[in-house]
This record gives C-alpha cells, sequence and structure tokens, in this order.
C-alpha cells in the first residue's frame, strides 16, 4: 500500500515538449533489438510523470483499520518519508541474524539492524551504509554517547562518509497510537554532530514501550534529500 | 517554408525547455554573477570569482543589436572556459548581420581572503575573428557579506573607452602596438594579447536577497559593433543590470546599457556532479544469499544445491535477463564458475557485476567457492572479476563493505576457458522509430533539425561477426531547401554535408559488416566492412593495446574508403575520390579525472596532422571536453576558423532519470565544419567499450558494486 517511488520522482518535472518528443518517439519505436532508440528513457519518463496522487504516510495509514491491523498475521512495518509526502507499509523481505530488510511493492528496501536504520536502497539519495552499532544498546540504556558513520555514493558513484557524535536523552512519556492498539512508550532523543564540531547534523527519535522495552515507533535521518525516515512496527 | 519554421522554433524550445529542466532539478547552488557574456561579471565586464567547479551554464543574452548564446564551463575550481554564438545587427554599419563564434578563457590567481581580493586574469574572444577580442586583469572583494566590489583594467575592445597607454609598455615597447592581423579567424590572437592602450573598468554587485541581484559598473567598453552610435564615446559608460534567481539554476536578468538601451539574460546553469534524482531510484538488488538455508525463506526452496543440474544455467539466464543482463556464455568446475555477461541496462559496469554475483549467489551450488565475471561486448570478453563467494557473505552491510570486498576481489584480463558453454543469443534484430538528427552552428542558422524515420536490423553469425545497417527516411527539415555552397579548395569531405542532407531524404545511414576479436591478453581488434558512414564507404581496421590495469591505451586504425554519392544510396561515383586514412591514437586516463587523446595520422581529404582532445569525465558517465587538429593544409586553404576544432558533451541518461540506462545522448559542437582534420565517423570504436570493464573505472565505481 502506497509506494515511495511516485513520491521521489516528483520533484522532476522535465519540460513538457521533452516529455512529449519522448512519448512520441516511444508510441513510434518498435523492433527487438535490445538497443531500442530511447526505450528504456521513456519507461523512465512515463514512471516519473504519471500521475499518482501523492499517499503520504497519514494517507497510507488511514487505509489501515484497527481490524485489519489486529488481524495481521506476520510482521508489517509503516513507513514515511515526511520530506516527499511519501508513506508505505512493508514485510520482512529476507533477515540474517537481526538484520532486516523490509520491502514493499515499489522496488524500495530499508535495512534495518536492531530496528536502527543502516541502509536503504532505491529512494534516489539512498543512506548507503551506517555504521551505527551502539546505538541500539544506548537507546535502551536511555543514556550515553555513541558513535555514527554514514556513507553515501555522491553524484560521480564515490563514496562520501561522515562520522557523527552523538548524544542520548530521554525526552519524556508519550502515546503511540498503533492502529490497533496504543503504547504507553518514553522517548528517547538521539542528537548526532559532526564528528568535531558542534553543528547538529540531525536528531532521531525512539519510542520504547515502557511494557516491553520494544522499539514501536522512530524517526530516523536518511540524507539531506530524503530527511527523515519515519517507522512504526504495526505488528513485529 | 512556414511548417519548417514552426518546427525549427519548436525544437529550440526543446532544448532550451531540456536544459531549464535539468538546470531545475540540478540543485545547482544560487549561480555567481554572470555577465551578458555569459562569464562571471558585472553587467557587461568580468568580475574574478569563478563558478562552482564543473558547473555548466548555457547563458542567452540579447538586446537590440546583438544576440548571444554562450556555453561556459568551469573546467577546474580555477579555469572557466567558453564558447559562444552570436549574432550582430546591422555589422558595423553596413546594413547586414554577421554570425560570429568565439572562445573565452579566464583563470583565478588568488583566492578570495579576509583581507585580499579573488584575482583573475581572463582572455575574451582569443579565438576566431576577434569581434570581441579583450584581456583583463580583474579584482573582486565582498565589501559586506552581501555587496562585492570589482575593479579591472582591461585592453583590447576592454581597453576603448577613456584609454591610456599600456603600462606594460614600460616592460617592453611591443606592447604600446595592438595590431590587428589578417586572418580566417580561428587562430590564437596572442599576438595581440594584453597590448595596445589599456583602460579601467570596474563596478559593484549587491545581492539584496538570495535571489535579487542588483548591479552596476562603469565599462572600458566602448566599442559598438552594430555602429548604431556613429561615433563610440556619445554611448554612456555606465551598465546597470537586476537579475532574480526564479529557481535555484535558472537567474533572469534585465540590463540597461549604454545609457540607451535595454538587453535581458536568461542564465541556466547546472552540475553534471549532482544529478536530479540524486542517486538510483530503481529497485533495490536482491539480497546477497548465504549458505546456511536462510535464503530459502525469500527466495524459495528452488535455490543453490537444491536447482537440478539442467536446470541450473536457464535459472541464473532469466534471473540475468529480469536483471537486463544477458548470460552468453558459462563453464562450472569444482570450486569456481565462469560466466560471460553482455549487460544491457547499467550504466555502471560494476553494478552489472554485483547483480550477477547476487544471483550466482543463488543459483550455483554450494561447493563454488570463486565467481569469475567476465563483461562482454561485441562478443569478445574484456575483462575478468574473480569474486571469493565466502567474503561477499560476510561483507553485505558490514562497515566499510565498499573497500573490503575490493580488497578480496581480482579484476583481471579475460582469458580462455575450458568447457565454456556458449549460449544461444537471438541472432537477428531489428527496430523502427523516429529520429532527430540536429547539427549546430550552420552560418546561416544556429540550429538544424532533420526529423524522420529510421530502421535499424542486424545479424549476428557469430557473437563477434555480424552485420547491420540503418535506413533513414526523413519527413521533415528546418532547411528551406536552398543550400549554401561549399567554398571549400580541399576535396570536400564534409563542407557538402547539406548536400547529402538535401539529395538523401531516403538513404543507407550505415551498412557493415563488423568483426571483434582479440589477440594475446591485451591486444582488441575490430574489422569493418561496407558503407561506414553517411559519408563515405570503404574497410576500416583497429587495434587496440589496453591492459586491464593500465591507464594508458595505444591504437591504430587504418581506413580505405571512398566517398559516397549525395543520395546516399550505394555509389560512389559523384566524387569518384578514395583516400586512405587512419592515425595512431595514444589515450591517457589521468587519475584526476581528465583523460588526453592524440591522434597522429592521416585524415579524410588526404591531410597529415594530429587531433589533441582533453575531456573531462565524471564518474557518473559525463564529459565535457575539446579538441583540435592541426594539418599540413595551410590556414588559408582550410577557410573560415583556421583549422578544425570543437567541443563535446555526453550526458548519460541514466543521469538524467535516475534509472539504470546506458544511453547516452552526445553533442560535438563546431564552430564550422570544414574539410582539413576531419576524421571517419566510425560508430563502433575500440576504446570507449573497453575502458569501462577495465580496472581504474571499475574500481572508481566500485561503490555501485554495492546497488
Amino acid at each position: 500500500m502506497g509506494a515511495f517511488l511516485a513520491m521521489i520522482g516528483y520533484p522532476f518535472r522535465p519540460h513538457m515538449a521533452v516529455i512529449f518528443c519522448g512519448l512520441s518517439m516511444a508510441l513510434f519505436a518498435c523492433g527487438n533489438t535490445d538497443a531500442r532508440p530511447l526505450d528504456q528513457a521513456v519507461g523512465a519518463l512515463v514512471s516519473l510523470v504519471k500521475s499518482e496522487p501523492p499517499a503520504d504516510v497519514n494517507a497510507v495509514r488511514s487505509g489501515l483499520t484497527p481490524e485489519m491491523v489486529a488481524a495481521l498475521q506476520e510482521a508489517y512495518t509503516l513507513f514515511g518519508l515526511p520530506k516527499l509526502n511519501a508513506g508505505a507499509t512493508m514485510t520482512v523481505f529476507s533477515a540474517t541474524g537481526n538484520r532486516v530488510d523490509w520491502r514493499g511493492d515499489d522496488g524500495v528496501s530499508i535495512v534495518m539492524l536492531n530496528d536502527i536504520v543502516i541502509a536503504t536502497r532505491g529512494l534516489g539519495a539512498d543512506l548507503f551504509l551506517a555504521d551505527a552499532g551502539g546505538v541500539r544498546a544506548a537507546v535502551a540504556d536511555k543514556s550515553g554517547n555513541v558513535t555514527r558513520s554514514h556513507s553515501w555514493l555522491d553524484g560521480e558513484n564515490r563514496e562520501v562518509t561522515v562520522g557523527y557524535d552523538c548524544v542520548i536523552s530521554v525526552a519524556g512519556f508519550e502515546t503511540v497510537d498503533l492502529i490497533s492498539r496504543n503504547v504507553e512508550a518514553e522517548r528517547i532523543s538521539e542528537t548526532c554532530y559532526v564528528r568535531g564540531t558542534d553543528i547538529v547534523a540531525f536528531a532521531n527519535d525512539y519510542w520504547i514501550a515502557v511494557s516491553d522495552g520494544q522499539l514501536w515507533q522512530s524517526n530516523q535521518w536518511i540524507s539531506d534529500n530524503i530527511g527523515y525516515l519515519f517507522v512504526q512496527h504495526l505488528r513485529r | 517554408m512556414r511548417g519548417s519554421k514552426i518546427l525549427q522554433h519548436f525544437c529550440g524550445y526543446m532544448i532550451i525547455g531540456a536544459l531549464s529542466a535539468s538546470a531545475a532539478v540540478a540543485q545547482a547552488q544560487p549561480t555567481d554573477n554572470l555577465n551578458t557574456f555569459g562569464m562571471p561579471g558585472i553587467v557587461t565586464m568580468p568580475s574574478a570569482a569563478p563558478l562552482d567547479d564543473a558547473e555548466l551554464v548555457t547563458s542567452f543574452a540579447l538586446d537590440e543589436d546583438e544576440r548571444k548564446f554562450t556555453l561556459t564551463f568551469q573546467i577546474t575550481p580555477r579555469l572557466t572556459a567558453a564558447f559562444r554564438y552570436s549574432r550582430i545587427d546591422n555589422y558595423l554599419g553596413r546594413g547586414a548581420e554577421l554570425f560570429d563564434r568565439s572562445f573565452d578563457a579566464q583563470y583565478q590567481l588568488l583566492h578570495e581572503t579576509r583581507i585580499t581580493p579573488s584575482v583573475a586574469v581572463g582572455l575574451r574572444d582569443f579565438i576566431g575573428t576577434g569581434q570581441y577580442s579583450g584581456e583583463y586583469v580583474v579584482a573582486s572583494k565582498h565589501v559586506t557579506p552581501g555587496i562585492t566590489a570589482t575593479a579591472g583594467i582591461g585592453w583590447g575592445t576592454l581597453g576603448t573607452r577613456d584609454s591610456f597607454s599600456n603600462p606594460l609598455g614600460r616592460l617592453d615597447d611591443r606592447f604600446n602596438r595592438r595590431i590587428r592581423a589578417e586572418s580566417q579567424g580561428g587562430e590564437l590572437t596572442s599576438t595581440q594579447w594584453f597590448r595596445g592602450d589599456a583602460a579601467l573598468f570596474g563596478g559593484v554587485e549587491w545581492e539584496i536577497d538570495d535571489r535579487l541581484t542588483l548591479a552596476a559598473e562603469y565599462s572600458s567598453d566602448a566599442q559598438d559593433l552594430s555602429a548604431r552610435n556613429r561615433r563610440a564615446d556619445d554611448s554612456s559608460a555606465l551598465n546597470i543590470g537586476v537579475s532574480y534567481v526564479v529557481r535555484p539554476g535558472i537567474t533572469l536578468g534585465l540590463q540597461y546599457l549604454q545609457g540607451d538601451k535595454f538587453g535581458a539574460t536568461a542564465h541556466f546553469a547546472l552540475n553534471p556532479r549532482n544529478p536530479p534524482a540524486a542517486g538510483d531510484l530503481s529497485s533495490a538488488p536482491m539480497p546477497y544469499a548465504l549458505r546456511d538455508g536462510s535464503a530459502g525463506r525469500w527466495a524459495g526452496p528452488l535455490i543453490q544445491d537444491a536447482i537440478p543440474e539442467d536446470e541450473r544455467t536457464p535459472a541464473l539466464a532469466a534471473g540475468l535477463a529480469a536483471e537486463g543482463i544477458v548470460l552468453q556464455a558459462i563453464s562450472l568446475s569444482s570450486d569456481a564458475v565462469v560466466v560471460r555477461i553482455k549487460n544491457d541496462r547499467f550504466d555502471s559496469p560494476a553494478q552489472a557485476i554485483g547483480r550477477t554475483a547476487r544471483l550466482l549467489s543463488l543459483t550455483m551450488p554450494a561447493r563454488i567457492e570463486q565467481f569469475n565475471i567476465e563483461l562482454v561486448a561485441n562478443g569478445v570478453p574484456l575483462s575478468r572479476v574473480t569474486l571469493q563467494r565466502a567474503e561477499l557473505e560476510q561483507l553485505e552491510f558490514q562497515p566499510d563493505f565498499i573497500n573490503a570486498s575490493l580488497d578480496s576481489t581480482v579484476i583481471g584480463s579475460a582469458g580462455s576457458t575450458a568447457d565454456l558453454v556458449s549460449l544461444a543469443d537471438p541472432q537477428f534484430k531489428w527496430g523502427l522509430g523516429p529520429y532527430v538528427a540536429l547539427s549546430y552552428f550552420d552560418p546561416d542558422s544556429p540550429v538544424r533539425a532533420d526529423l524522420g524515420l529510421e530502421l535499424t536490423a542486424s545479424y549476428a553469425f557469430t557473437p563477434s561477426l555480424s552485420v547491420s545497417g540503418a535506413l533513414r527516411g526523413k519527413l521533415a527539415d528546418t532547411s528551406d531547401g536552398s543550400v549554401r555552397e561549399s567554398d571549400s579548395v580541399l576535396q570536400r569531405v564534409r563542407s557538402e554535408q547539406p548536400l547529402y542532407d538535401r539529395d538523401g531524404s531516403l538513404g543507407v545511414e550505415r551498412l557493415t559488416f563488423d568483426h571483434f576479436g582479440k589477440l594475446g591478453t591485451d591486444v582488441y581488434t575490430r574489422a569493418s566492412l561496407g558503407y561506414i558512414e553517411q559519408m563515405f564507404g570503404g574497410v576500416s581496421g583497429e587495434l587496440l593495446w589496453k591492459p586491464v590495469e593500465s591507464r594508458f591505451a595505444l591504437g591504430l586504425e587504418v581506413n580505405e574508403v571512398m566517398q559516397r554519392d549525395t543520395d546516399k544510396l550505394f555509389g560512389f561515383g559523384d566524387y569518384d575520390y578514395a583516400v586512405t586514412t587512419g592515425h595512431l591514437s595514444g589515450y591517457y586516463a589521468f587519475d584526476n579525472g581528465f583523460d588526453l587523446q592524440v591522434d597522429v595520422g592521416r585524415y579524410l581529404a588526404g591531410d597529415w596532422g594530429t587531433t589533441i582532445s582533453l575531456d573531462r569525465r565524471f564518474g557518473n558517465g559525463w564529459v565535457v571536453g575539446a579538441f583540435a587538429t592541426f594539418t599540413d593544409v595551410s590556414f588559408e586553404d582550410f577557410g573560415e576558423g583556421s583549422f578544425d576544432k570543437g567541443i563535446r558533451i555526453a550526458v548519460p541518461l541514466s543521469w538524467a532519470l535516475g534509472q539504470p540506462n546506458r544511453n547516452t545522448t552526445a553533442v560535438t559542437l563546431r564552430p564550422l565544419q570544414r574539410d582539413g582534420g576531419a576524421r571517419l565517423n566510425v560508430r563502433n570504436r575500440l576504446y570507449p567499450t573497453i575502458r569501462e570493464a577495465h580496472a581504474p573505472e571499475l574500481t572508481d565505481q566500485w561503490g555501485r558494486f554495492w546497488r
């Protein structure tokens, strides 16, 4: 339900004349060569301009009833990208130890290690890899200092890595609405500074249930272009 | 012809639209102020701060006498260069308009510091007929964060108002005289640089906010090419301008010039380093499958050892086909597998290798420890990437997985493999689609376009031996039917191209037999026979020496060709011209992203000489470069422009779309196409296909292995 990709293409609005030319070329082109003129290009253009209405995380949520969520038989997670007005639900595609690869039907993959996002694929400005091994334990301890190292591929496909020093702190008690039920949770904040500076790069939030210590909801930073990823585990 | 006018305008808008669309999404920094010449500047005068590295700006400037189209590129952080095509109405008062082409360059000598200004030296219109020729040294300094003051000294056209005798004259008397040499244009005007009288200019730019900038300048240029003011000094020295950033990358400006006319500018900026999608939007790859049975949960039970032996290769081929990769051959031994793949989808070969490795992890039996992946083009394996299966199982999503996986990987030359089983590939391929052929900067028209249908077909006798052709039928064009007659004194190997466009409205674009091969480990071969390009047919042979790890390659090409008839059919009678042409070519890929190519040999018109090409190649496939050819044809015999030169830009569609794609749109802009220094257009030269599969480029892009 919902799709990230339709949204991510949203800022890209090529001039209509170019689209027109591309489409008219596609309509006329045929054959069986693997170098069909502009074929893939036009396919991509079409997917960029097709007018799917924006489905943000609230729209996706409103499509889920408490009954539906209560009846879920497998792990099911709601994701949102507020900056891109996009939302989607995903299930577990593969799991290796505590590392889970979440996917929906749009080809986007969100990889989490102990519920901490360590990589995304298919969003464009993906978080290529986060080395954030100490974060989950510090969140459980509700305090502490941890380090992170994030890498991206830049516009020339080269790895760019930035180190962060992060401070974990308690931000108060809140109720998390998991659609089929409410969970009393403590919000833990993680404020990350670009290493060696006092510049705040991002601040993540994690909601830990008072009852079971599970991480049910979080807001985790992905990249400048993508912004934060909202994560809500509707069923574990 | 009314219809053709409409098409011409449409195509013009299309190009502008495409540029503005890409500019709009390129997330360029707010552009530094550009002048009407498309260079860093105040209103018409230069200023000293460079653009962002690699920024590419298309500028349009018009006033009531002049229209200028400029392409500006920040070649290195300090060096800015521009190519300009302009139209000057009522040139020198003679009533007729002049179409002029010019080149500029500016080099930043000093960066701005808290105390000292940025200082640059520049040449305006330094190759060409020199309508705008002038040189300058300029300094700019931020007085406040929003206000920049600029002052400079100019020579040539930039030293024509309130000029004084050249201060450099004290160093050498020769600086006192600026003698305009008779020229066909195109020659470096270096004998005039910084000579003759000089004058001072200056101005102020005030950035009111992120979008709005006001500028005022005192111009040292009193030249009036359209001879509107009979006495140049009648015009005002004060120019003022206002510019507005419509959206990042698009700036519109208005100017009030010389006290009596208005002008307007539009600047479209993009940066090849910043793709609009900021990354790859395509679907995530399959996870790298472990051998502990965990993959069965997502991939199903029929994986690895559970696949029946006779279905293993079909399963792999089907998986690869879904990724746009063709499995051409496979060999399975006791602990290793060799696959030959043709990558039809991924602009990044590393990504194609990564996807192949993931599918091998799913389909190969557990005993296989080594994956050998050979990239193939035209039936010839180009390199072998040897991956350690167990290493990759450990590495996915581990810290530093890009470098760690590269450390355990060997990129070597593709070898011969025992028991290699080749798979059938469709032998006959065809396609029918529209084409647009654009030509630029014709003396009579800035852009000419042909629109029509193209039928392509190929038949592969073996993966490395094929016949292929293209037939084009023109449906519409922007020309009015008249063809400017060539005044060339050389064999008209290129200058009568318009005749081919006119007469060959249904013609054979190309029709060749091609064979590709490999001699030993590092030498690649190509042989082509037939109608090689629009204007020439014959035989072409090429050898290329390129070790997998090498940044240097050496090529030899020899062609024996005849000039085709202008109807683009099968005859060679119109010209009765045959020539042996060919080059020894050296290629070097510097590790800072610049590529140098030097070709020495004989050109189509029988002239001997050298072509030097320098390209800046970006990690995402963009190329921005320039080339120049000097042959034994005298500048006078060459005609307008004096020698062949141009700039070239290649834009990968993957960059614009954020999706894997192997198509690239390439444009070569020549100020003028003449007959000297012309090379045969061979479609499938060896170096471009081979280099991308070799170590320097593969290693540089290795991050995409995990994408």
